[in-house]
């Protein structure tokens, strides 16, 4: 069976292939403005890599933030249940996931290959998300995907009180201000991320046995900050982003037509 | 009998001279970045306008944020229960205090006499204080004291605005001005935002008449009266709502002037 | 007087409340708390009471996961070990 699965994220759209119970291609790219066309024009993208037609695909399942804005999709599905089971389509021993999007953020514990026992979701508050990352790398002009490499060269402890990416501009502005080394900021700014993600970890109650996905999973700075927080090491699979596109399309063919 | 408050907050520091029953002098400024620099000198400031030295005062009262970095002050006491004392000596039927800073919102609710009863400040989140209107401001490239009197000139709540998060509102914002949105029409819809969150935190105290604003927050129109409708009721504001949490601490050194000065001519 | 401590954002209304007229400063809470958020603090009247520790009000649904979730289930938690009944939560 075929399966077409869509990820609608607030910046990046993905798709993949699910072919013979792997994955045969995948693509992300921008959203912009126009979420429907994105999505479309990722699909057809997969489509043409894998030589094959819409017709081929026995069901399209859409997830993600924009997953409402996509009517050609056969399937809707949770990020929530798109996020677990991506992780079980492709390891099947785990029984969580840490999914640290763009502009939310999740955690999910379930049943090793079985159902969803909690979770705890963020996505109405910046904190905690990309959108802190992003904010705070504007403010302290660097580049966003050098921000994880620099905060681990700190040597300083940095406390950002605030949780509120507003607020917390401030208090970065001001250390900036104050010539505390950069690193040691940043270092700071990522833990704040990282203890935002704990609490959700905490309240649901995560085993050893869970990988973290989303666009930040690749932000070595944030994966250290968990891991001492959390006090294990953390696995995170090749492809961190298109974890969740994997799983809407699993959970659509689980569901069955 | 002379006595002196000095409140230091997040954004700005001021400072009373409180003379018997009256105020005699005050003061605001930008906190610096450093506190006790600002209370050193909102507090020079406003001993010069009274004419006074500080030996002059018998007692000195701190609050606020950076309260206990004033080394002068000889109690330091929370800005809660000295907004309620500034409150109620400016209405002595004061039941319920709205203040909002930059950084926080806080609702009071008091007795007869001006002790607190009931609060809650909520600081963690910016679109529940005077920031998320600096941020529209911002964004909008509307003078922060225009802002409330521009959202009046839409008729209505405005547009509404979903986000919560001040973040996620802008790219709402975006989009509507995008749309063709007026700027009035966005800045009605951020005010009646900011409003209903502010009755949520009102609810949680209860609200009791008579109802008070106090702090950065009282200057904006647009928010005032948005609150009055939805709460059914008069907002009642000093003529400097900022110096409310200053005036308390210098009546809160009065009443511990007074009482140690009956101790004292008690054991001799 | 009933002070509530935590905040509201995006996601929800997260407050404990603590009513300092039933409090008698005991701090049986502060031992209870497995997130550690309580202290016992003297009042604007000098009287020792419970609060919530500074820090974790701002971030108060990271380290408190609310009662009905987790501390309800334990034997022990700030609600019982209080004699006064002066804790409550609002999530």
């Amino acid at each position: 069976m075929i399966l077409a699965g869509l990820d609608v994220g607030a910046l990046w759209t993905k798709a993949v292939i699910l072919k013979d119970g792997a994955v045969a291609v995948y693509s992300v790219a921008r959203t912009g403005d126009m979420a429907e066309e994105a999505a479309e024009q990722c699909l057809n993208g997969v489509l043409a890599s894998a030589g094959i037609s819409r017709s081929d695909v026995a069901a399209v399942a859409v997830t993600g933030v924009g997953k409402k804005l996509i009517p050609f999709a056969d399937k809707q599905v949770s990020e929530i249940v798109s996020a677990a089971k991506g992780i079980q389509y492709l390891y099947p021993d785990m029984e969580g996931v840490i999914d640290l999007g763009g502009e939310s953020t999740r955690v999910v514990k379930f049943e090793a290959g079985g159902g969803i026992v909690d979770y705890a979701q963020n996505d109405k508050c910046a904190a905690g998300t990309g959108m802190f990352l992003d904010a705070m790398s504007k403010v302290m002009g660097i580049k966003v995907e050098d921000m994880g490499a620099l905060s681990l060269q700190s040597t300083a402890e940095v406390n950002i009180t605030s949780m509120c990416v507003a607020f917390a501009e401030s208090e970065v502005v001001s250390q900036v201000h104050r010539q505390t080394p950069k690193k040691d900021i940043v270092r700071g700014i990522h833990k704040s991320i990282a203890s935002r993600v704990y609490g959700m970890v905490n309240s649901v109650g995560l085993s050893e046995k869970n990988m973290v996905i989303g666009g930040l999973a690749l932000n070595v700075g944030i994966i250290a900050c968990l891991e001492e927080l959390m006090k294990i090491k953390l696995a995170v699979p090749e492809n961190p982003r298109i974890i969740s596109a994997i799983g809407a399309a699993f959970a659509a063919s689980q569901q069955g037509e | 009998m002379i006595t002196l408050g000095v409140d230091i907050g997040s954004l700005t520091g001021k400072a009373v001279i409180f003379r018997d029953h009256e105020i005699l002098a005050w003061d605001i400024i930008l906190t610096g970045p450093d506190s006790m620099e600002t209370g050193k000198t909102v507090t020079e400031n406003v001993l010069n306008k009274a004419g006074l030295k500080l030996e002059d005062m018998e007692f000195i009262v701190s609050t606020g944020y950076g309260r206990i970095v004033i080394p002068f002050a000889h109690k330091n006491i929370s800005e809660i229960s000295c907004h309620a004392k500034g409150a109620h000596y400016f209405f002595p039927t004061a039941r319920t205090i709205l203040d909002m800073g930059g950084q926080d919102c806080k609702a009071i609710r008091c007795d007869e006499n001006g002790k607190v009863t009931d609060f809650v400040m909520n600081d963690k989140c910016a679109a529940g204080a005077g920031r998320s209107m600096g941020i529209m401001a911002d964004f909008l490239n509307v003078p922060l004291e225009q802002m409330g009197e521009l959202s009046l000139q839409a008729a209505g709540d405005g547009v509404p605005i979903s986000s919560m998060c001040v973040v996620f509102a802008r790219s709402e914002v975006i989009s509507y001005l995008r749309e063709g949105v007026s700027k009035s029409e966005v800045l009605a819809g951020a005010c009646e935002a900011l409003a209903s969150r502010v009755r949520g935190l009102l609810t949680r105290v209860g609200i009791q008449n008579d109802f008070i604003i106090s702090g950065g927050i009282a200057k904006n129109p647009g928010v005032v009266k948005r609150l009055e409708q939805k709460l059914n009721t008069a907002a009642n504001i000093c003529f400097e709502p900022q110096i409310v949490g200053a005036l308390g601490a210098a009546i809160f050194g009065k009443e511990l002037a007074e009482k140690r000065n009956k101790k004292r001519s008690e054991t001799q | 007087m009933r002070a509530h401590y935590g905040y509201a954002d995006g996601s929800g209304e997260y407050y404990i409340t603590i009513d300092t007229d039933k409090c008698d400063g005991c701090g049986r809470c502060e031992s209870a708390c497995p997130a550690s958020i309580f202290e016992v603090i003297k009042d604007d009247y000098d009287d020792l009471k419970a609060a919530v520790k500074k820090e974790y009000a701002k971030r108060l649904s990271f380290s408190c996961f609310g009662y009905d979730k987790k501390c309800s289930q334990e034997e022990t938690n700030c609600h019982s070990v209080c004699e006064g009944d002066a804790i409550s939560h609002s999530w």
